[in-house]
Protein backbone atom coordinates (compact mmCIF):
# COMPACT_ATOMS: atom_id res chain seq x y z
CA UNK A 1 0.00 0.00 0.00
CA UNK A 2 2.38 2.65 1.05
CA UNK A 3 4.09 1.50 -2.50
CA UNK A 4 1.00 2.55 -4.28
CA UNK A 5 0.90 5.74 -2.26
CA UNK A 6 4.65 6.33 -2.69
CA UNK A 7 4.02 5.81 -6.77
CA UNK A 8 1.10 8.56 -6.77
CA UNK A 9 3.43 10.56 -4.81
CA UNK A 10 6.07 10.64 -7.03
CA UNK A 11 3.79 11.47 -9.95
CA UNK A 12 2.30 14.48 -8.39
CA UNK A 13 4.63 16.27 -6.51
CA UNK A 14 6.81 18.99 -8.55
CA UNK A 15 10.42 17.79 -9.44
CA UNK A 16 12.07 19.39 -6.77
CA UNK A 17 15.36 21.13 -8.29
CA UNK A 18 18.25 18.43 -6.62
CA UNK A 19 21.08 19.08 -7.23
CA UNK A 20 23.09 15.32 -9.36
CA UNK A 21 26.21 13.82 -8.52
CA UNK A 22 27.29 15.96 -5.68
CA UNK A 23 29.74 14.44 -3.34
CA UNK A 24 28.19 14.79 -0.14
CA UNK A 25 31.14 13.51 1.99
CA UNK A 26 32.96 16.13 4.54
CA UNK A 27 36.57 15.28 3.30
CA UNK A 28 36.71 18.18 1.44
CA UNK A 29 35.48 20.12 4.26
CA UNK A 30 37.06 20.78 8.05
CA UNK A 31 35.47 20.63 11.36
CA UNK A 32 35.24 23.40 13.39
CA UNK A 33 33.93 23.52 16.63
CA UNK A 34 33.11 26.74 17.53
CA UNK A 35 33.92 28.88 20.07
CA UNK A 36 33.58 33.17 20.68
CA UNK A 37 34.40 35.46 18.45
CA UNK A 38 34.82 39.19 19.24
CA UNK A 39 34.59 41.45 16.64
CA UNK A 40 37.11 43.86 16.48
CA UNK A 41 35.53 47.15 16.84
CA UNK A 42 35.44 48.62 20.81
CA UNK A 43 32.52 49.98 21.20
CA UNK A 44 31.15 48.61 25.00
CA UNK A 45 28.08 46.33 23.67
CA UNK A 46 30.82 44.35 21.03
CA UNK A 47 32.70 43.08 24.01
CA UNK A 48 30.22 40.55 24.80
CA UNK A 49 31.71 37.77 21.94
CA UNK A 50 29.45 36.21 19.84
CA UNK A 51 28.77 32.48 20.32
CA UNK A 52 30.13 30.71 17.28
CA UNK A 53 28.80 27.09 17.11
CA UNK A 54 30.14 23.86 15.21
CA UNK A 55 30.15 23.45 11.59
CA UNK A 56 32.05 22.49 8.79
CA UNK A 57 33.90 25.00 6.17
CA UNK A 58 35.35 23.85 3.12
CA UNK A 59 38.68 23.31 2.95
CA UNK A 60 39.69 26.17 0.13
CA UNK A 61 37.44 28.58 -1.50
CA UNK A 62 35.48 27.35 -4.75
CA UNK A 63 37.55 27.23 -7.70
CA UNK A 64 36.58 27.72 -11.08
CA UNK A 65 36.52 24.39 -12.43
CA UNK A 66 34.20 23.58 -9.23
CA UNK A 67 31.44 26.63 -10.29
CA UNK A 68 31.96 25.39 -13.86
CA UNK A 69 29.50 22.03 -12.96
CA UNK A 70 27.23 24.47 -11.15
CA UNK A 71 26.96 26.87 -14.04
CA UNK A 72 26.60 23.40 -16.30
CA UNK A 73 23.73 22.05 -14.17
CA UNK A 74 22.06 25.61 -14.05
CA UNK A 75 21.97 27.65 -17.02
CA UNK A 76 20.14 30.42 -15.34
CA UNK A 77 23.84 31.07 -13.71
CA UNK A 78 25.51 30.96 -16.85
CA UNK A 79 26.92 34.49 -18.02
CA UNK A 80 24.77 35.10 -20.99
CA UNK A 81 21.68 34.02 -18.90
CA UNK A 82 21.90 35.59 -15.36
CA UNK A 83 19.56 38.41 -14.76
CA UNK A 84 21.22 41.72 -13.78
CA UNK A 85 19.59 41.61 -10.75
CA UNK A 86 21.66 38.67 -9.66
CA UNK A 87 24.81 39.30 -11.02
CA UNK A 88 26.16 42.46 -12.62
CA UNK A 89 28.03 42.71 -16.28
CA UNK A 90 31.65 41.86 -14.51
CA UNK A 91 30.07 38.53 -13.89
CA UNK A 92 32.34 35.47 -14.79
CA UNK A 93 34.14 38.19 -17.10
CA UNK A 94 37.61 36.23 -17.01
CA UNK A 95 36.30 32.82 -18.32
CA UNK A 96 36.04 32.90 -22.10
CA UNK A 97 32.65 31.98 -22.24
CA UNK A 98 29.58 30.51 -20.55
CA UNK A 99 30.60 26.82 -20.10
CA UNK A 100 34.55 27.53 -21.51
CA UNK A 101 37.28 29.03 -18.58
CA UNK A 102 39.77 30.10 -21.64
CA UNK A 103 43.57 28.96 -21.50
CA UNK A 104 44.18 31.93 -18.96
CA UNK A 105 42.16 31.10 -16.70
CA UNK A 106 43.52 28.19 -13.97
CA UNK A 107 40.47 25.88 -12.97
CA UNK A 108 42.07 25.27 -10.09
CA UNK A 109 42.02 29.12 -8.68
CA UNK A 110 39.66 30.16 -6.71
CA UNK A 111 36.47 31.65 -8.78
CA UNK A 112 35.84 35.34 -8.56
CA UNK A 113 33.93 37.86 -10.27
CA UNK A 114 30.76 36.30 -8.74
CA UNK A 115 28.08 37.98 -7.09
CA UNK A 116 26.65 37.13 -3.44
CA UNK A 117 23.33 35.62 -5.20
CA UNK A 118 25.52 33.34 -7.46
CA UNK A 119 27.60 32.61 -4.51
CA UNK A 120 24.93 31.48 -2.56
CA UNK A 121 23.25 29.90 -4.93
CA UNK A 122 26.15 27.77 -5.35
CA UNK A 123 26.44 26.68 -1.70
CA UNK A 124 22.26 26.13 -1.98
CA UNK A 125 22.73 23.70 -5.09
CA UNK A 126 25.61 21.93 -2.95
CA UNK A 127 23.67 21.53 0.30
CA UNK A 128 25.38 23.78 2.13
CA UNK A 129 25.63 27.52 2.96
CA UNK A 130 27.06 30.67 2.99
CA UNK A 131 29.24 31.14 6.42
CA UNK A 132 28.29 34.31 8.22
CA UNK A 133 30.17 37.17 9.11
CA UNK A 134 30.92 35.82 12.93
CA UNK A 135 31.94 31.97 11.44
CA UNK A 136 34.57 33.68 8.52
CA UNK A 137 35.97 35.65 11.15
CA UNK A 138 35.69 33.24 13.73
CA UNK A 139 38.02 30.73 11.69
CA UNK A 140 40.16 33.67 10.33
CA UNK A 141 41.08 35.32 13.72
CA UNK A 142 41.77 32.10 15.47
CA UNK A 143 43.54 29.70 12.65
CA UNK A 144 46.67 32.11 13.05
CA UNK A 145 46.87 31.98 16.58
CA UNK A 146 49.91 29.69 17.24
CA UNK A 147 50.75 31.19 21.25
CA UNK A 148 53.60 32.39 20.67
CA UNK A 149 53.16 36.59 20.42
CA UNK A 150 56.30 37.22 18.00
CA UNK A 151 55.14 34.29 15.32
CA UNK A 152 51.54 35.64 15.38
CA UNK A 153 52.91 39.18 15.12
CA UNK A 154 54.82 38.51 12.13
CA UNK A 155 51.37 36.40 10.76
CA UNK A 156 49.04 39.68 11.52
CA UNK A 157 51.31 41.83 9.65
CA UNK A 158 51.77 39.44 6.76
CA UNK A 159 48.12 39.31 6.35
CA UNK A 160 47.53 43.12 6.66
CA UNK A 161 50.36 43.76 4.09
CA UNK A 162 48.25 41.20 1.53
CA UNK A 163 45.29 43.60 2.34
CA UNK A 164 47.57 46.51 1.82
CA UNK A 165 48.79 45.52 -2.02
CA UNK A 166 47.15 45.58 -5.16
CA UNK A 167 45.36 42.06 -6.24
CA UNK A 168 46.50 40.56 -8.84
CA UNK A 169 44.16 40.06 -11.91
CA UNK A 170 44.25 36.30 -11.54
CA UNK A 171 44.26 34.99 -8.33
CA UNK A 172 46.72 31.66 -7.48
CA UNK A 173 45.67 27.94 -7.18
CA UNK A 174 44.11 27.14 -3.91
CA UNK A 175 45.80 25.89 -1.47
CA UNK A 176 49.30 26.46 -2.04
CA UNK A 177 49.81 28.08 0.61
CA UNK A 178 50.30 26.45 4.56
CA UNK A 179 47.03 25.59 5.76
CA UNK A 180 46.12 27.42 9.15
CA UNK A 181 45.77 25.32 12.55
CA UNK A 182 42.41 23.86 11.27
CA UNK A 183 43.52 22.85 8.19
CA UNK A 184 42.12 25.36 6.18
CA UNK A 185 43.58 27.02 3.06
CA UNK A 186 43.54 30.64 1.79
CA UNK A 187 41.45 32.17 4.99
CA UNK A 188 44.32 35.13 4.27
CA UNK A 189 46.29 36.36 1.02
CA UNK A 190 44.31 34.70 -1.72
CA UNK A 191 40.52 36.78 -2.21
CA UNK A 192 38.03 38.22 -0.35
CA UNK A 193 35.13 35.91 0.29
CA UNK A 194 31.41 36.70 0.29
CA UNK A 195 29.26 35.85 3.29
CA UNK A 196 25.91 35.16 3.96
CA UNK A 197 25.41 38.71 6.24
CA UNK A 198 27.53 40.57 4.24
CA UNK A 199 24.49 43.42 4.74
CA UNK A 200 24.19 43.02 8.46
CA UNK A 201 27.04 45.82 8.49
CA UNK A 202 25.01 49.49 9.51
CA UNK A 203 27.56 52.65 8.95
CA UNK A 204 25.53 56.07 9.00
CA UNK A 205 21.94 56.87 8.99
CA UNK A 206 20.73 54.95 11.64
CA UNK A 207 19.27 55.45 15.25
CA UNK A 208 18.64 53.59 18.03
CA UNK A 209 20.62 51.18 19.48
CA UNK A 210 23.34 48.99 18.13
CA UNK A 211 23.86 52.19 15.93
CA UNK A 212 27.67 51.29 14.23
CA UNK A 213 27.75 54.58 12.55
CA UNK A 214 30.98 55.53 14.24
CA UNK A 215 32.55 51.62 12.70
CA UNK A 216 34.04 53.45 10.19
CA UNK A 217 35.01 56.90 11.44
CA UNK A 218 37.82 55.33 13.44
CA UNK A 219 38.50 56.88 16.74
CA UNK A 220 37.87 54.53 19.47
CA UNK A 221 37.15 52.32 16.83
CA UNK A 222 40.05 50.64 15.48
CA UNK A 223 43.89 50.03 17.42
CA UNK A 224 45.50 50.72 14.11
CA UNK A 225 48.85 49.89 15.70
CA UNK A 226 47.29 46.32 15.64
CA UNK A 227 47.42 44.69 12.68
CA UNK A 228 45.07 41.75 13.30
CA UNK A 229 42.16 44.16 13.84
CA UNK A 230 43.15 46.74 11.45
CA UNK A 231 43.12 43.60 8.72
CA UNK A 232 39.72 42.84 10.20
CA UNK A 233 38.58 46.32 9.73
CA UNK A 234 39.30 46.73 6.31
CA UNK A 235 37.68 43.35 5.69
CA UNK A 236 34.43 44.83 7.52
CA UNK A 237 34.77 48.34 4.98
CA UNK A 238 35.45 45.88 1.99
CA UNK A 239 31.85 44.21 2.76
CA UNK A 240 30.44 47.17 3.81
CA UNK A 241 30.86 48.67 0.21
CA UNK A 242 29.12 45.39 -1.58
CA UNK A 243 25.74 45.02 -3.33
CA UNK A 244 24.38 41.95 -3.79
CA UNK A 245 24.77 41.60 -7.65
CA UNK A 246 28.68 42.88 -7.48
CA UNK A 247 31.06 40.49 -9.19
CA UNK A 248 34.42 41.84 -8.26
CA UNK A 249 37.58 40.36 -9.95
CA UNK A 250 39.18 39.95 -6.40
CA UNK A 251 35.96 38.79 -4.51
CA UNK A 252 35.20 34.58 -4.14
CA UNK A 253 33.64 33.05 -1.44
CA UNK A 254 33.47 29.50 0.44
CA UNK A 255 30.52 27.74 1.70
CA UNK A 256 29.80 25.89 5.35
CA UNK A 257 27.22 23.57 6.50
CA UNK A 258 26.24 23.19 10.27
CA UNK A 259 27.88 20.14 11.94
CA UNK A 260 24.44 18.91 13.26
CA UNK B 1 -15.74 -12.42 6.59
CA UNK B 2 -12.36 -12.44 6.80
CA UNK B 3 -11.92 -13.37 3.66
CA UNK B 4 -14.20 -10.36 2.30
CA UNK B 5 -12.26 -8.08 4.43
CA UNK B 6 -8.73 -8.85 2.37
CA UNK B 7 -10.27 -7.57 -0.39
CA UNK B 8 -12.20 -4.61 1.45
CA UNK B 9 -9.37 -3.12 3.31
CA UNK B 10 -6.87 -2.97 -0.36
CA UNK B 11 -9.42 -1.68 -1.97
CA UNK B 12 -10.83 0.96 0.46
CA UNK B 13 -6.86 2.31 0.48
CA UNK B 14 -6.46 2.43 -3.32
CA UNK B 15 -10.03 4.44 -3.74
CA UNK B 16 -9.09 6.61 -0.98
CA UNK B 17 -5.30 7.39 -2.41
CA UNK B 18 -7.25 7.59 -5.47
CA UNK B 19 -9.41 10.35 -4.72
CA UNK B 20 -6.34 12.27 -3.63
CA UNK B 21 -4.51 12.07 -6.49
CA UNK B 22 -7.24 13.68 -8.15
CA UNK B 23 -8.38 15.91 -5.96
CA UNK B 24 -4.75 17.42 -6.30
CA UNK B 25 -4.45 16.72 -10.00
CA UNK B 26 -7.28 18.74 -10.60
CA UNK B 27 -6.74 21.88 -8.61
CA UNK B 28 -3.18 22.05 -9.93
CA UNK B 29 -5.54 21.87 -13.41
CA UNK B 30 -7.85 24.04 -12.60
CA UNK B 31 -6.01 27.22 -11.87
CA UNK B 32 -3.47 27.18 -14.29
CA UNK B 33 -5.04 29.17 -16.72
CA UNK B 34 -5.83 32.05 -13.92
CA UNK B 35 -3.80 34.71 -13.58
CA UNK B 36 -3.04 36.46 -10.35
CA UNK B 37 -2.08 39.75 -10.55
CA UNK B 38 -3.02 41.58 -6.90
CA UNK B 39 -2.94 39.96 -3.01
CA UNK B 40 -5.37 42.70 -2.09
CA UNK B 41 -9.15 42.49 -1.95
CA UNK B 42 -11.05 39.73 -4.07
CA UNK B 43 -8.39 38.50 -5.65
CA UNK B 44 -6.73 37.58 -2.23
CA UNK B 45 -8.82 34.53 -2.83
CA UNK B 46 -7.37 33.18 -5.99
CA UNK B 47 -4.43 33.87 -4.34
CA UNK B 48 -5.50 31.47 -1.95
CA UNK B 49 -6.66 29.26 -4.50
CA UNK B 50 -3.65 29.22 -6.38
CA UNK B 51 -1.51 28.39 -3.51
CA UNK B 52 1.39 25.95 -3.25
CA UNK B 53 2.14 23.64 -6.15
CA UNK B 54 1.22 26.52 -8.81
CA UNK B 55 3.84 28.60 -7.72
CA UNK B 56 6.38 25.69 -7.37
CA UNK B 57 6.06 24.96 -11.11
CA UNK B 58 5.88 28.24 -12.50
CA UNK B 59 9.09 29.23 -13.80
CA UNK B 60 9.72 32.38 -11.61
CA UNK B 61 11.85 34.45 -14.41
CA UNK B 62 9.09 33.92 -17.09
CA UNK B 63 6.85 36.37 -16.38
CA UNK B 64 9.11 38.61 -14.71
CA UNK B 65 11.65 41.97 -16.01
CA UNK B 66 14.98 41.20 -15.91
CA UNK B 67 14.86 44.04 -12.84
CA UNK B 68 11.96 43.01 -11.30
CA UNK B 69 12.30 41.71 -7.67
CA UNK B 70 9.58 39.41 -8.58
CA UNK B 71 12.84 37.28 -10.09
CA UNK B 72 13.29 35.80 -6.15
CA UNK B 73 11.42 33.13 -6.82
CA UNK B 74 10.91 32.98 -2.49
CA UNK B 75 7.48 31.96 -1.19
CA UNK B 76 6.37 33.67 1.87
CA UNK B 77 3.03 33.54 4.64
CA UNK B 78 0.94 36.11 5.02
CA UNK B 79 -1.07 37.56 8.12
CA UNK B 80 -3.38 34.72 7.26
CA UNK B 81 -0.82 31.91 7.00
CA UNK B 82 -1.22 31.65 3.71
CA UNK B 83 1.57 30.79 1.08
CA UNK B 84 2.22 33.66 -1.12
CA UNK B 85 4.81 34.29 -3.48
CA UNK B 86 5.93 38.04 -4.24
CA UNK B 87 5.43 37.21 -8.12
CA UNK B 88 1.76 37.65 -6.79
CA UNK B 89 1.88 41.57 -6.82
CA UNK B 90 2.64 41.70 -10.31
CA UNK B 91 0.15 44.67 -11.22
CA UNK B 92 0.54 46.11 -8.34
CA UNK B 93 1.73 49.36 -7.50
CA UNK B 94 3.58 48.44 -4.29
CA UNK B 95 5.16 50.71 -1.50
CA UNK B 96 7.17 48.26 0.84
CA UNK B 97 9.43 48.06 3.97
CA UNK B 98 11.26 45.36 5.88
CA UNK B 99 10.38 45.80 9.67
CA UNK B 100 9.82 43.68 12.63
CA UNK B 101 7.08 43.73 14.67
CA UNK B 102 8.35 44.06 18.44
CA UNK B 103 10.69 46.68 17.10
CA UNK B 104 10.08 49.57 19.72
CA UNK B 105 11.55 52.80 17.79
CA UNK B 106 11.49 52.79 14.22
CA UNK B 107 9.60 50.55 12.65
CA UNK B 108 6.56 52.15 14.29
CA UNK B 109 7.66 55.61 12.27
CA UNK B 110 8.39 53.56 8.87
CA UNK B 111 4.57 52.36 8.90
CA UNK B 112 3.23 55.79 10.25
CA UNK B 113 5.43 57.03 7.23
CA UNK B 114 3.71 54.41 4.81
CA UNK B 115 0.07 55.21 5.95
CA UNK B 116 0.93 58.98 5.44
CA UNK B 117 1.02 57.66 1.67
CA UNK B 118 -1.88 55.94 2.02
CA UNK B 119 -3.95 59.20 4.07
CA UNK B 120 -2.35 61.47 0.63
CA UNK B 121 -3.16 59.33 -1.89
CA UNK B 122 -6.61 60.92 -3.75
CA UNK B 123 -9.72 58.98 -3.32
CA UNK B 124 -9.73 56.25 -6.27
CA UNK B 125 -6.16 56.24 -6.78
CA UNK B 126 -4.96 53.57 -4.41
CA UNK B 127 -7.19 50.76 -5.53
CA UNK B 128 -3.94 49.47 -7.29
CA UNK B 129 -1.71 50.40 -4.45
CA UNK B 130 -0.52 47.11 -2.30
CA UNK B 131 1.47 48.26 0.77
CA UNK B 132 3.69 45.52 2.05
CA UNK B 133 5.33 45.06 4.91
CA UNK B 134 8.03 42.23 5.17
CA UNK B 135 9.36 40.81 8.48
CA UNK B 136 12.75 40.27 9.37
CA UNK B 137 12.25 38.70 12.89
CA UNK B 138 10.47 35.18 11.17
CA UNK B 139 11.45 33.55 15.26
CA UNK B 140 8.98 36.15 16.37
CA UNK B 141 6.76 37.45 13.57
CA UNK B 142 4.28 34.55 12.99
CA UNK B 143 1.66 35.14 10.64
CA UNK B 144 -0.53 35.43 13.41
CA UNK B 145 1.86 38.00 15.58
CA UNK B 146 1.78 39.99 11.88
CA UNK B 147 -2.11 40.04 12.23
CA UNK B 148 -2.12 41.14 15.67
CA UNK B 149 0.41 43.66 14.58
CA UNK B 150 -2.07 44.88 11.56
CA UNK B 151 -5.00 45.67 14.11
CA UNK B 152 -2.62 47.20 16.37
CA UNK B 153 -1.35 49.53 14.05
CA UNK B 154 -5.20 49.61 12.31
CA UNK B 155 -3.97 48.46 8.84
CA UNK B 156 -6.35 48.11 6.66
CA UNK B 157 -5.78 44.73 5.24
CA UNK B 158 -7.63 45.13 1.86
CA UNK B 159 -4.42 47.36 0.92
CA UNK B 160 -1.88 46.12 3.79
CA UNK B 161 -0.04 42.81 3.40
CA UNK B 162 2.17 41.51 6.22
CA UNK B 163 4.64 38.79 5.14
CA UNK B 164 6.66 36.45 7.19
CA UNK B 165 9.47 33.64 5.44
CA UNK B 166 12.60 31.76 5.89
CA UNK B 167 16.05 33.56 6.93
CA UNK B 168 17.26 32.82 4.00
CA UNK B 169 14.67 34.39 1.62
CA UNK B 170 14.33 37.59 4.19
CA UNK B 171 18.26 37.74 3.42
CA UNK B 172 17.77 37.80 -0.23
CA UNK B 173 15.17 40.23 -0.65
CA UNK B 174 17.15 42.35 1.52
CA UNK B 175 20.30 42.14 0.20
CA UNK B 176 18.64 42.61 -3.72
CA UNK B 177 17.21 46.22 -2.03
CA UNK B 178 20.36 47.00 0.02
CA UNK B 179 18.74 46.69 3.51
CA UNK B 180 20.91 46.18 5.97
CA UNK B 181 20.62 44.57 9.14
CA UNK B 182 21.75 42.53 12.13
CA UNK B 183 20.15 41.00 14.94
CA UNK B 184 21.90 41.92 18.51
CA UNK B 185 22.31 39.98 21.48
CA UNK B 186 19.13 41.05 22.95
CA UNK B 187 17.00 39.76 20.38
CA UNK B 188 15.75 42.80 18.64
CA UNK B 189 17.49 44.12 15.15
CA UNK B 190 19.24 47.13 14.24
CA UNK B 191 18.67 48.22 10.38
CA UNK B 192 18.13 50.66 7.66
CA UNK B 193 14.50 52.85 7.80
CA UNK B 194 14.12 52.09 4.14
CA UNK B 195 10.52 52.08 1.77
CA UNK B 196 10.80 51.25 -1.30
CA UNK B 197 8.71 51.55 -4.15
CA UNK B 198 7.63 49.08 -6.93
CA UNK B 199 6.11 49.77 -9.95
CA UNK B 200 3.40 46.94 -11.62
CA UNK B 201 6.70 45.18 -13.09
CA UNK B 202 7.95 45.17 -9.52
CA UNK B 203 11.08 46.80 -10.21
CA UNK B 204 12.39 49.39 -7.68
CA UNK B 205 12.01 53.24 -8.59
CA UNK B 206 12.39 54.81 -5.39
CA UNK B 207 13.81 54.43 -2.15
CA UNK B 208 12.88 56.29 0.48
CA UNK B 209 15.45 56.57 3.61
CA UNK B 210 14.91 57.89 6.73
CA UNK B 211 12.13 58.77 9.64
CA UNK B 212 9.37 61.14 9.83
CA UNK B 213 10.48 62.40 6.47
CA UNK B 214 8.22 64.18 3.80
CA UNK B 215 6.79 61.11 2.20
CA UNK B 216 5.33 63.49 -1.09
CA UNK B 217 7.98 61.53 -2.90
CA UNK B 218 6.33 58.42 -2.82
CA UNK B 219 3.15 60.15 -3.33
CA UNK B 220 4.26 61.84 -6.50
CA UNK B 221 5.62 58.67 -7.87
CA UNK B 222 2.87 56.52 -7.14
CA UNK B 223 1.10 58.61 -9.32
CA UNK B 224 3.07 58.99 -12.17
CA UNK B 225 3.17 54.79 -12.40
CA UNK B 226 0.59 53.89 -14.68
Amino acid sequence: MAAVLMLLMGGILPAKEMPKGIPTGKSSMVLIKGGRYTPFWKDEKSLIPVKVKPFYMDRHPVTNAEFLKFVKANPKWQRSKVKSIFAGGTYLRHWKSDLELGSSVDPQSPVTNVSWFAAKAYAEWKGKRLPSIAEWEYVALSGVRTGSETSERKIDQKILEWYLTPKPERPDRVEQGRPDKYGIYDMHGLVFEWVDDFNGILSGGLGGDGDESNLFCGSGVVNSSDPKNYAAFLRFAFRNGLKANYAVYDLGFRCVKDAN
Amino acid sequence: MKKKLLYVLPAAFIIIALTGYFTLYNSGQMNSSEKVTSMSGAAKADTEKLCCSEYMKKDPAADFTDNSVYQLNSKWNNEFNKKVSLGALKGQKVVMAMIFASCTYACPLIVNDMRKVEQQLPEGENSDVTFLLVSIDPDRDTPRALLDYSKKQNLDLSHWELLTGSKSDIRSLAALLGFKYKKNDNGDYVHSNLINVFNKEGEVVLQHEGLNKDVQDIVKELKAIN
